[in-house]
């Protein structure tokens, strides 16, 4: 495809209305998904209704304002309250909130506004450069190479979760049993359903997440009974300095990459990208045994993925028609009630349209940088409200946003059960991280590993006769067996060598 | 921040004042209409739901409040348009999994419990292949099937699901053995096809269209009763000797015991509305075909979906769920 088809959509630039929408969105975006409950899916959903009037390229650079700002504004919550606003932003709260408890939640902030554009930015490029290329790699992913990727999330599990490893994965089998709920995906058979149509879909990860991470803290909160103990914020520094992005360079572009990838595959996204980053980080990083502890790397890396992962989810939205993540999902549904259906007609016929979402995804990257920074101080200023006045609200909108996935009082069950259990879990140190990690990864595991015993009648070999399915395998023993890897071949001249920064944790 | 929250809110609390409004009594429909959506937001049925509900507004001069309740695949929703109250200001959409729900869910809506009010698009069921595939024809396909029974990979959008049912009527019909390969969805089973990954697929149209514009798929043949005004040349099913006219529907229906009068007015509204060249065009371009039939009609179509359902579970002993 011919550069200069892109630049059709230029004429664009001269629409004001594009810029105020695209403003708009990325605004009400960053504020929807900071709120903990409201998650960037149903932002989307919420104001796709309002955009029904409007000219397609004028709805669309607010609907992708929305986007790019609510799986930004996520970070938000999950730095100052260790609350992640949607699931992309679960890894986010690891370094983020430990951040915040140093008073040092602007520069935090600060550090995940510059890593999401530089993440966002990123895969806008490829969008532009490389989209059809990318679509057309994308769907080379079969059932085997999913099992690969959700391979790789399972184990990243195993070495990031804070604390205890077994611990870690005593949670990450719970949140695997958690996901067995509702139909069996292949056989369509009722599993633990108890007679609940509700429970037909399975336990949402959604609700679970805000119990676990929100209602629990609050309740924590409560029971510690510290409510005027305000952490003191530094803010005078929220742009980090330049030696710092320097050092972040590698990390942010490793981070992007990965985002881009993981979110261009069909049904992978930013919660998976997110924390396939931080792994890596954990993994290759320079300062990786100090991950978890509260460094900026460790807001960086699951940052720039998840932004990044936003542009990639639309590069098979728009060239193959078929939604990246639940997000784009929607979106779609938004095209097509504008009369036009993505794709690879729209790519054909419809050129000026594509570039005109190039330039909004473009804009809205803009706006976010631009907001996010000149926000952070006001943001970091939140956690300073009084305990008294934060907890109910926080417990409110905890309450309202469960409530408001499905507009289904069972779920606001659920997300009370899982919020107490959290609350107990956490009184022995247990992370919950993992739990929703496996709750959100055991159903995409499952399910394609059973399609791919199908679609190989039930031959073993089908994973390592493919490629790409092959070179995930390895990824998946060299992070489990790694550090033990390490270990043996570094023991020889171990004498003389300091050894305390290996992580071993298997 | 704290501003920000006040001021939402204050709008979330005084919005339902605003739309509520004062309505005249007597004329029906005189407030507001609730149309309960069993699917998600920016679904298939909601994409085509919404601009009909916003045609029905002018029309009629009340609001259409659109209501998604998504969950265990329309069976949330569709049990709960069941249970609304019958005074004519809650209606709600149908389609087959409607129907189909009862050989999967261990609580399942059940379509007697609704009255219908009319139906708007139907979703022809099709016959598509890779376009790098051997098989030109239909009758290629059913011979290599045929001659290598278990062998061709056809995915569907899950087990039961609408592309399942259509698959295995359609190997019924054609005396094929089919290795079907289930999916989340159709834009999931169509992407397996397209990446190679399976051999065939019964998906319906509107999920295949722009692959087989764009020249990555094939279409060897459609389960409609005639053929697609867009592709004059593609035969149906129908033409080549299988008897089975296969697809998805999508209609509104109303709670049981709503009075008949007042489904009436909305039918024929819907009526005027599928009469709308903008509003065929709009659902043409979306890939559905509009097909309006009025509240008798409509009981037609879906007695003859549950007709096939049942032929599909009694007399040929297809098992949708393991035990």
């Amino acid at each position: 495809m011919s550069f200069d088809l892109y630049l059709q959509g230029l004429h664009y630039f001269a629409n004001p209305m594009m810029f105020v929408t695209s403003f708009l969105g990325v605004l009400v975006g960053i504020v929807f998904g900071s709120l903990p409950g409201l998650t960037a899916t149903m932002t989307i959903a919420v104001f796709i209704p309002f955009t029904f009037g409007l000219d397609p390229v004028v709805s669309f650079a607010f609907l992708l304002g929305l986007y790019t700002g609510a799986v930004y504004g996520g970070s938000i919550s999950a730095i100052l309250i260790n609350i992640p606003g949607t699931p992309s932003s679960i890894a986010t709260g690891f370094d983020g909130f430990p951040l915040c408890q140093q008073g040092r939640a602007g520069e935090a902030i600060g550090i995940s506004t510059i890593s999401s554009a530089m993440g966002g930015f990123f895969s806008v490029l490829v969008l532009c450069v490389a989209a059809p290329l990318i679509a057309s790699i994308a769907l080379k992913f079969s059932a085997e190479e999913y099992v690969g990727i959700t391979l790789i999330g399972l184990s990243v599990i195993a070495i990031i979760s804070p604390g205890s490893t077994v611990k870690g994965l005593i949670g990450g089998v719970l949140g695997l049993i958690l996901g067995t709920f509702g139909l069996d995906p292949i056989t369509s058979f009722p599993r633990m359903v108890f007679g609940q149509a509700e429970l037909l879909d399975g336990i949402d990860s959604i609700p679970v997440m805000i119990g676990v991470y929100g209602v629990a803290e609050m309740f924590n909160q409560i029971v510690k009974n510290n409510h005027h103990n305000v952490i003191a914020q530094k803010l005078d520094k929220i742009l980090p300095s330049f030696h710092d992005i320097k050092r972040l360079v590698p990390t942010i572009f490793r981070s992007s990459l990965i985002g881009t990838v993981i979110g261009a595959i069909p049904a992978a996204g930013g919660s998976i990208a997110s924390l396939v980053a931080y792994g890596q980080e954990k993994k290759f990083g320079k300062n990786k045994e100090l991950l978890g502890t509260g460094i900026i790397d460790g807001v960086a890396a699951p940052e720039a993925a998840n932004n990044a992962s936003t542009g990639g989810a639309l590069i098979p939205m728009m060239t193959l028609g078929i939604p990246g993540d639940p997000m784009t999902a929607v979106l779609m549904g938004g095209l097509i009630i504008q009369g036009l259906r993505p794709g690879p007609i729209l790519f054909q016929q419809q050129m000026p349209f594509v570039s005109s979402i190039f330039i909004s995804l473009l804009l809205s990257v803009v706006f976010m940088l631009v907001i996010g920074l000149a926000g952070a101080r006001g943001f970091s200023r939140l956690i300073t409200v009084r305990k008294n006045f934060l907890i109910p609200s926080v417990f409110i909108f905890c309450l309202v946003g469960s409530y408001a996935i499905n507009n289904s009082m069972f779920d606001v069950w659920i997300l009370l059960i899982a919020g107490f259990g959290g609350f107990m879990l956490k009184q022995i140190n247990f992370s919950v991280a993992p739990i929703i990690l496996g709750m959100i990864l055991g159903p995409l595991f499952e399910t394609n590993l059973r399609r791919s015993l199908m679609l190989s009648e039930g031959n073993w070999s089908t994973f390592v006769s493919r490629p790409i399915s092959l070179f995930f395998l390895i990824l998946v023993v060299l992070i489990l067996a790694g550090p033990f890897l390490l270990k043996t071949i570094r023991r020889p001249k171990a004498a003389c060598e300091d050894e305390t920064t290996e992580d071993v944790r298997i | 921040m704290k501003k920000i929250l006040l001021v939402l809110c204050f709008v979330a609390l005084t919005f339902p004042l605003i739309a509520e409004g004062a309505q005249e009594e007597g004329v029906y429909p005189s407030k507001d209409v609730k149309v309960i959506i069993p699917w998600s937001v920016g679904g298939m049925t909601d994409v085509l739901t919404r601009p009909i509900t916003s045609w029905l507004e002018d029309d009629l001069g009340v609001n259409f409040i659109v209501e998604n309740k998504p969950g265990g695949g329309g069976v949330v929703g569709s049990l709960l348009i069941e249970n609304s109250p019958t005074d004519g200001y809650t209606i709600g959409t149908t389609s087959m999994s409607t129907i189909s729900a009862k050989y999967i869910s261990p609580v399942y809506p059940d379509i007697d419990n609704v009255e219908l009010i009319s139906q708007v698009i139907t979703i022809p069921a099709t016959v598509t292949v890779k376009a790098d595939s051997p098989w030109n024809t239909i009758e290629e396909y059913v011979a290599y099937a045929k001659a290598n029974p278990g062998k061709v990979k056809n995915s569907n959008s899950g087990n039961g699901a609408s592309a399942h049912i259509y698959a295995e009527i359609f190997a019924a019909e054609a005396g094929i053995e089919l290795n079907h390969i289930p999916y989340p969805g159709y834009a999931e089973g169509v992407t397996a096809l397209l990446g190679g990954h399976v051999d065939s697929t019964n998906i319906p149209l509107p999920d295949v269209a722009q692959h087989i514009e764009s020249g990555d798929l094939r279409l060897l043949a459609i389960a409609s009763a005639e053929r697609h005004p867009d592709y004059p040349d593609v035969p149906t099913l129908k033409e080549k000797g299988f008897d089975i006219v296969l697809g998805n529907y999508s209609g509104f229906v109303a709670p049981k015991g709503m009075d008949p009068e007042q489904i009436k007015i909305l039918d024929e509204a819907i009526g005027r509305c599928l009469a709308d060249p903008e509003i065929q065009s709009f659902l043409l371009g979306a890939g559905y075909q509009p097909l309006y039939s009025d509240r008798m009609e409509f009981a037609d179509v879906v007695n003859s979906a549950e007709a096939q359902l049942e032929y599909l579970v009694n007399d040929l002993g297809v098992e949708f769920v393991d035990d």
